[in-house]
């Protein structure tokens, strides 16, 4: 059981004792269920903002996987635009080439 | 005519398949996006009941307050801005994104992205040939239909398998390398932040406002009627039963996290198996000669098409009417 879950256990504990108290009794058992529960939200804050080092290890690790899989999908993809860049070229030089052939048939 | 588009239609789509697990990557995806909604669900839960603890716990005692009372319960509450830092949004944003990695890798350089690289360049040819025509003054032509094509179709070929070799082998290193990643990543998320933190924390601060009504109801028990006492009963009942289907929304996003896992296990697995064996080259062979026939097809429609091959989102690869 984590430390969260024991502080978890005790104020469960005492919520099922105050209702059934009067006065400073129900007082002082508040006082301790309220100290407490300061801790454990605390606590379960830390947990879910910091984690644990192992957790951040793996994350770390998982980004690394992903600009790995990033580079090779863009070195890919790379392949069909030097195609369509080659088609570009030829088609920009021979229209050119076509706008060349015209100006000499005028001369 | 009909016969070559449905061919090639049919064969763009089993490539799609052909040599990565496709279907298990989109599934790893689905799995990892519908995770996102679930956290969110338990983050705004726990934001809520923290609200209501903190008001329960002020009313519980016989204190007058004023507005700066409410100031602490804003600190304690998760906000949208802050999430981006948080080691459970962090872990659960590193799935999403690998998620989507794997996707766009699969996705790299589809036989029908380099198939529509090699049309455009069958038109440029066609072009050329066009223009060296006028030029020269001739009726000859430079690149006949069948040579244009040809050469099409061979960019289009060797493009297609050097892009789904070298996308296959990628994604096999990265999901049998990451997987004990992932596995460490969601075993944490559930038990540690989803089961340990977030659970038991609501479930104990819905079992404190609860108190409040149990100590109202007993300190003037005696003074009400069968029928009140019912009442009040009945209301505290539902929040009892609220109180234990806590576990319910975790659960929700627990399980999320276990689809995950097991879609990224399972595509571990598929991909071990491929030992790259004599079988699977002499499979990967048959391979190659199905998709050659495929281009087969592509090669006849460059020659016979008269106006100009065009793709259609919705009907594949077609000749222009």
């Amino acid at each position: 059981m984590t430390e969260l879950e024991e502080l978890s256990v005790t104020i469960n504990e005492l919520n099922n004792i105050w209702p059934l108290l009067e006065g400073d009794e129900r007082n002082n058992v508040l006082d301790e269920r309220d100290k407490l529960d300061e801790l454990a939200s605390e606590l379960a804050h830390k947990t879910i903002n910091q984690g644990e080092p192992a957790l951040i290890i793996a994350i770390d690790s998982l980004k690394e996987a992903i600009q790995i899989a990033t580079d090779v999908k863009t070195s890919i993809n790379d392949l069909s635009a030097r195609t369509e860049k080659v088609a570009k070229m030829v088609k920009k030089v021979s229209k050119a080439a076509g706008k060349v052939s015209k100006l000499v048939a005028l001369l | 005519m009909k016969r070559n588009i449905v061919t090639i239609m049919a064969s763009l789509l089993i490539s799609a398949c052909a040599s990565t697990p496709t279907g298990q990557i989109e599934a790893f995806g689905v799995a990892a996006a519908d995770v996102t909604a679930k956290i969110d669900i338990v983050i705004t839960d726990y934001n809520r009941t923290n609200i209501d603890n903190k008001l329960a716990r002020m009313a519980q005692r016989n204190k007058k307050y004023t507005k700066s009372d409410f100031d602490p319960i804003r600190k304690i509450l998760i906000r949208d801005a802050d999430k981006k830092s948080f080691a459970l949004y962090q872990a659960n944003n590193a799935l999403g994104a690998y998620a989507i990695s794997l996707s766009e890798l699969a996705a790299a350089g589809s036989r029908e992205q380099m198939t529509r690289a090699s049309i455009k360049l069958n038109q440029s040819l066609k072009s050329m040939n066009k223009n060296y025509k006028i030029i020269k003054g001739t009726s000859d032509d430079l690149l006949n239909a069948e040579k244009n094509a040809e050469i099409s179709r061979v960019v289009a070929e060797v493009s297609s398998f050097y892009a789904e070799n070298k996308r296959a082998k990628a994604l096999k290193k990265i999901i049998i390398n990451s997987d004990s990643q992932i596995q460490a990543i969601g075993k944490i998320i559930n038990e540690q932040l989803l089961k340990s933190a977030l659970e038991s924390r609501i479930y104990t601060m819905r079992g404190t406002v609860l108190a409040g009504y149990f100590a109202d109801y007993n300190k003037t028990t005696d003074k009400k009627s069968f029928a009140v006492r019912k009442k009040s009963l009945d209301f505290m009942y539902r929040q009892y039963i609220e109180m234990q289907a806590t576990g319910a929304t975790i659960l929700q996003a627990q399980n999320a996290i276990t689809s995950i896992m097991h879609a990224h296990s399972v595509l571990k697995s598929e991909l071990e198996k491929d030992q790259y064996t004599s079988k699977k080259i002499f499979k990967s062979i048959g391979e190659i000669i199905t998709v050659h026939k495929s281009y087969d097809d592509l090669e006849e429609l460059m020659v016979n098409c008269e106006t100009e091959v065009i793709t259609d989102d919705k009907k594949g690869i077609i000749c222009k009417d």
